[in-house]
């Protein structure tokens, strides 16, 4: 669960009023009226796995007490085949949080652009119709660097995903077979067999740098704290430095007492935890030292 | 970010220059001074406990009053008493030790529960009662009381409920390094160490105060400090249940809290980041724990159980 928490934390945003525009279904008489605290969209991992279903997660805290919620529009999720979809409204003090957690599997690696999901209401603070978006997701695919479009259903698509596929098989099997005969070559020496570990899923520097930077662009497209939060997990990934890590972690981790990669980590610190009037100016410090770090 | 008033961690580096290592109580002195909470120091005689809280009273130019707990102890030793003044015919107040900026209650645990309540009502009402007249205590009011760990021998121990009364709980150890002890050795004259010159002054303690009280906390940041208490109760990992007997109270989660502003402002910085809390996490949880009997026959230090359920929530 800890896991979890923490890979939803860079993910999840809160996209209040600023980002509310005036609606088109403004005429629409069935629209709600509704004070929307929060409506945040993410996963419940920040290293998504082909052919290993996650979940997307949706969420739309209120300060109003309602049955239900309508116009709740989601996006297309295009490169991820739907398995299920689970929402609830539940009251919390001071008003209803709605949850959705869509189940999705993706058959290709690569970099995914979500668009946000929206909701259409009456806004209760001054009683306009307006579209309120939550922030857009970038999940970064586990699996072959290759990027998802719209349109990649061909065929060539196809027939090299398969062969892609066949290939990582066969370097599974003659792995798995290397393993097993160094382990019967190390019993029949009497050596020690080596303690079971689960290992990380390992990504190259490529992937990594590649979604450190379109984070980034959305961060300096759209500065929020949600967004700072995705920069922030993505560097430290790129850095080589555990995703539990605090500050002070990550700086005994690089063993680098000035440059680049120092003065990232701090400047995105605080962008990630200063008040809200200084987040402006600490989201361009952040853009600005971590762009030094990859551009 | 604290106009008018010096960094503070200028009075950390004056206090260094007098206390050899001991970083944890340094930090801790300042933490609870800046939160405007009292601290409970445990540790063995002779590592400086109470000159560090003398040098920090030189230092900001703060009333300093030291005093000696013993079995026959009496409330009116502490707060005062009302005298009759043959001259004047009149009874007169005579104020007791605690009315200092800084009082160091020495082996507070060698007091009988009547003398403790009395300094514990003290601390948490910053005011007291003699005869019938009522006596606003010096501000800032910081209580440091001391215990030794060693000698259980005549010892009254300090409730849960009282100790909860203090905001954080610092462990005193020996030098640990050679180095640290030729310093001390070599700034000992035979007057031992003269006291420093104030570098601050007590408006400057209100200011960092005032800055502390306004330092952001997000929201994820709290959260992680709210799990961390949460973790000594409900969330408490499954392999230490055996030793704790009774998690820590939402009053930790305050101090928690405080202290993470504390130590921000400690730090130069207007906001807290998980570090503050995570730093602050053990002086605060660590008294605010009731353990199993199993902790002492494992032998197993209380500090390694706090640090263990630090380690178990993820910070943000």
């Amino acid at each position: 669960m800890v896991r979890i928490a923490r890979a939803l934390a860079p993910l999840t945003a809160i996209v209040l009023a600023p980002f509310a525009v005036p609606s088109p279904a403004a005429a629409d008489a069935t629209l709600q009226r509704l004070h929307v605290s929060a409506f945040t969209f993410g996963a419940d991992t920040t290293h998504p796995v082909m052919e290993r279903p996650f979940d997307l997660l949706i969420t739309v805290r209120l300060s109003d007490r309602v049955r239900d919620l309508r116009n709740l529009i989601l996006p297309t999720f295009i490169g991820l085949e739907p398995l299920g979809d689970e929402r609830s409204l539940i009251r919390v003090p001071g008003g209803t949080e709605y949850r959705e957690r869509i189940t999705v599997i993706a058959h290709r690696g690569g970099t995914l652009r979500i668009a946000p999901p929206y909701l259409d209401a009456v806004d209760a603070r001054d009683g306009l119709p307006k579209r309120f978006l939550a922030n857009p997701l970038v999940l970064t695919i586990g699996g072959p660097a290759e990027m998802l479009r719209g349109d990649g259903t061909s065929a060539s698509r196809n027939v090299f995903g398969v062969i892609l596929r066949a290939a990582g098989w066969v370097l599974f099997l003659a792995l798995a077979g290397l393993l097993l005969l160094r382990r019967m070559i190390r019993a029949r020496r009497g050596e020690p067999a080596e303690p079971e570990r689960e290992r990380e899923r390992e990504f190259s520097p490529h992937d990594r740098l590649r979604a450190l930077r379109d984070v980034l662009d959305v961060l300096a497209e759209h500065p929020s704290r949600a967004a700072v939060f995705a920069v922030r997990t993505q560097l430290r990934a790129w850095a080589g430095i555990p995703a539990e890590a605090t500050l002070i972690d990550a700086l005994a981790h690089i063993h680098e007492r000035e440059g680049p990669l120092r003065s990232a980590l701090i400047a995105v610190e605080r962008a990630a935890f200063c008040k809200d009037d200084l987040l402006e100016d600490a989201v361009r410090d952040a853009v600005a030292a971590v762009e030094r770090l990859v551009r | 970010m604290i106009p008018s008033a010096i960094d503070p961690s200028r009075l950390r580096a004056a206090l260094a220059e007098v206390i050899v290592g001991q970083d944890a109580v340094l930090d801790g002195l300042l933490l609870a001074l800046i939160a405007d909470g009292h601290v409970l120091l445990e540790g063995p005689p002779g590592v400086a406990k109470t000159l560090a809280c003398k040098t920090l009273a030189a230092l900001i130019a703060a009333s300093f009053q030291r005093v000696q707990f013993t079995p026959d102890l009496l409330p009116s030793d502490i707060v005062g008493t009302r005298i009759f003044d043959q001259r004047e015919g009149a009874f007169v107040t005579v104020p007791g030790p605690i009315f200092a900026n800084i009082v160091l209650a020495d082996e507070i645990n060698r007091a009988p529960a009547k003398v403790q309540s009395a300094l514990l009502e003290a601390m948490q009402e910053r005011q007291v009662t003699i005869g019938r007249e009522r006596h606003v205590l010096p501000d800032p009011f910081l209580v440091m009381a001391t215990m030794n760990p060693l000698e259980h021998e005549g010892t009254y121990a300090l409730p849960l409920a009282q100790t909860d009364r203090f905001l954080m709980k610092i462990d005193v150890e020996y030098p640990t390094r050679v180095e640290e002890e030729l310093a001390i050795v070599e700034r000992f004259s035979a007057d031992g160490i003269p006291l420093p010159p104030p570098l601050a002054t007590l408006d400057d303690v209100r200011a960092w105060r005032r800055a502390a009280a306004e330092v952001h906390m997000e929201d994820s940041v709290l959260r992680y400090a709210v799990a961390l208490v949460f973790a000594t109760r409900d969330g408490l990992p499954e392999e230490l249940r055996p030793y704790v007997h009774r998690g820590a109270s939402p009053r930790a989660t305050l101090a928690v809290v405080r202290l993470a502003r504390a130590h921000a402002v400690l730090a130069g910085r207007s906001f807290v980041i998980p570090d503050d809390v995570r730093s602050v996490a053990p002086a605060a949880l660590r008294h605010r724990l009731a353990f199993t009997h199993r902790l002492a026959m494992e032998n197993i230090p209380a500090d390694t159980v706090v640090s263990r359920i630090v380690g178990s929530v993820t910070p943000p």
